[in-house]
């Protein structure tokens, strides 16, 4: 399906000014059946049902009923009951809304650590660069899971730790990414001629480098959303990442476990959640890596 | 070549030190006295928590103090507060399992991931090729904790095939090779999945580089079969891509094992540093995070000997 979608890039430029208004923005491309289509109307779906699921759902998310404990999905509680006998549907779209503010929220910190450290070693290369590749370096030798338990361990659990140790756990993927796109792009003719005409290195950044990588940033972003949440629904399940009774994907999963062989939705509805959502993200990503690099398919 | 594995070796050291510093800083940071991280006051009486300020020599410099609590680790003398194990037998006791577990869920994900790489790079833009991306973007949205209870309560407790946790059968003393190999299956299993899509990825996408290469052509172009091509031109030159894929997963590799292992109650390293922390075990905490860098940094730097072995072009002159 990609491919049909790549046609246009191969045909000659002279056929762009022919038709001055081309459908091949990103816009229309999300037009077209396709990764960045289902990605797209996937995570559009997640998002909006973390954002007005809450304002929409008759139960409170934490509101105890033992009558009701562990129902299958009914009229009235559409995805069943925990062993506590709250409203699942009211619990996966709070404890959705924890696990995705953390995952965008490691993200953003992530990219924006990511984007400085790798634009500007790759960048100013030299000396800059060793010095900022041996601390990427430092990074990436850690093991993540290992440093997050023992963070956990000494600073004990908050959800403000758990961003912050994720984000600072996950930058160098993305540093490197950037590093090597700012490198080729460093000795493009267009930023010589700026440089040569006396622009600042700060201007030619933010204005001649910087637009030229958006792809691949959005791209790496899509893709680490999906794996924060991954990563913060691991920590949650071990009991160190985000405490009951705040509501997140991982520790439903947890709570669950131990009722699994008969109620499978309370562990099986957090994890659907996790899975579509982490999915839609990886598709989206998928997606538009394949729009802003077509040549890689 | 000696000098340049001197320097990575040197890099390497210099690596593994500064991490060591940063955990010593980072339990340095935490709140209240180091004496109570590293034992449980409330097992302690006034007096051996004196001794014990003594002798871990608080009253030291800090640089002092990293080298002390560094060489106690190495030599022993640093104790888990729990079972008063030295902490670096705990951690050194608890890898042979790891290691099997790693081994075998390479082994899984290698044997599949890059055949479906193969097939799916020499057949861009089929319907394979576009089921495969698609098994691929399932397979790395999947949580691995998610896939094991599925696992276990299929082929453990339905069908009673294979056990569902532990590294041997409770309570038996001895027990043949396939019982062991048994109760490896789920974790191997749960441990390949994540993996088989990157492998497949890097495999397809470092076949495709190499299908435009002059030799891949003229030896399709004095009519060697695709297979002869495929093993004996194609193959042997994305191995350098694969084991830098090898370098990737290592590090993920052991931060899965927390999951898995705690997941199948299986000894290794991740369940020592998981039950370690839920106790606040500071020593053993501390002991797991430096041994499993090291094991990153080793495997790193045998990653980086295996490039030169594999591509002679790569090695430096």
């Amino acid at each position: 399906m990609s491919y049909t979608a790549n046609q246009s890039v191969v045909l000659p430029t002279l056929a762009a000014e022919a038709e001055p208004r081309r459908r091949d923005g990103l816009f229309w491309q999300f037009l077209k059946p396709g990764r960045l289509m289902f990605g797209g109307l996937l995570t559009l779906l997640v998002l909006t049902i973390a954002l007005v699921g809450p304002l929409v759902v008759p139960f409170d998310p934490e509101a105890q009923d033992i009558t009701q404990r562990l129902r299958p999905m009914s009229s009235t509680h559409w995805l069943g009951t925990d062993n506590f006998g709250r409203d699942m549907l009211s619990r996966v779209i709070s404890g959705g809304r924890v696990s995705l503010s953390i995952g965008f929220l490691s993200m953003l910190i992530a990219v924006a650590v990511g984007v400085l450290v790798g634009g500007v070693a790759g960048y100013f290369g030299g000396r800059v660069d060793a010095l900022l590749m041996r601390l990427t370096e430092l990074v990436l030798v850690f093991p993540t899971f290992f440093l997050l338990i023992l963070a956990v361990s000494v600073f004990g659990r908050s959800v403000t730790l758990l961003v912050l140790l994720i984000s600072l756990t996950s930058w160098p993927a993305g540093a490197r990414i950037m590093r090597g796109e700012v490198m080729k792009l460093r000795e493009r003719d267009f930023v010589l001629a700026a440089l040569s005409t006396g622009v600042s290195h700060v201007r030619v950044l933010l204005r001649h480098v910087l637009p030229n990588v958006v792809g691949v940033i959005i791209v790496s972003a899509t893709v680490r959303v999906g794996s924060n949440i991954l990563t913060e629904a691991g920590l949650s399940y071990l009991d160190l990442g985000v405490q009951p009774p705040l509501a997140s994907w991982g520790n439903m999963i947890a709570d669950g476990s131990s009722v699994f062989r008969t109620a499978w939705w309370v562990t099986g509805m957090p994890a659907i959640a996790i899975f579509l959502t982490v999915f839609a993200f990886n598709l989206l990503g998928e997606g538009l890596r394949d729009y802003f690099n077509p040549r890689e398919r | 070549m000696g000098t340049f594995i001197l320097r990575r070796l040197i890099q390497s050291l210099l690596l593994a030190f500064s991490v060591s510093v940063l955990v010593f800083v980072a339990l340095q940071l935490a709140p209240g006295d180091p004496a109570t991280m590293l034992v449980d006051p409330a097992y302690f009486t006034p007096q051996q928590f004196a001794e014990l300020r003594a002798s871990l020599g608080l009253e030291d410099p800090w640089p002092v103090q990293y080298v002390k609590t560094m060489g106690g680790m190495f030599t022993g003398t640093l104790r888990s507060f729990r079972s008063q194990e030295p902490t670096l037998k705990m951690v050194m006791d608890s890898l042979p399992t790891t290691f099997k577990i790693m081994a075998g869920g390479v082994l899984i994900a290698v044997l599949i991931g890059i055949p479906l790489g193969m097939v799916a790079a020499t057949r861009p833009g089929s319907f394979f090729d576009n089921l495969l991306s698609l098994g691929m973007a399932v397979g790395l949205s999947v949580p691995s904790f998610v896939l094991a209870l599925v696992l276990v309560r299929v082929f453990a407790e339905q069908l009673r095939w294979l056990p569902a946790s532990g590294i041997r059968p409770a309570g038996a003393s001895s027990y043949s090779w396939t019982t062991a190999l048994s109760h490896m299956v789920l974790p191997c299993i749960v441990t390949a999945l994540p993996n088989i899509p990157i492998l497949a990825r890097y495999t397809r996408d470092a076949l495709r580089e190499v299908l435009q290469e002059d030799y891949v052509r003229t030896a399709a172009a004095k009519g060697l079969s695709r297979s002869v091509v495929m093993w004996r031109h194609m193959l042997p030159n994305v191995l350098v891509p694969l084991l830098s894929v090898l370098g990737i997963i290592i590090p993920l590799l052991l931060g899965g094992s927390a999951i898995i292992e705690t997941l199948f109650a299986l000894p290794g390293i991740g369940r020592v540093a998981v039950q370690a922390a839920l106790l606040r075990d500071y020593p053993v905490v501390m002991t797991t995070t430096i041994v499993s860098t090291l094991l990153i940094v080793v495997s790193n730097l045998i990653t980086d000997m295996l490039y030169f072995i594999v591509d002679p072009r790569l090695r430096p002159r």
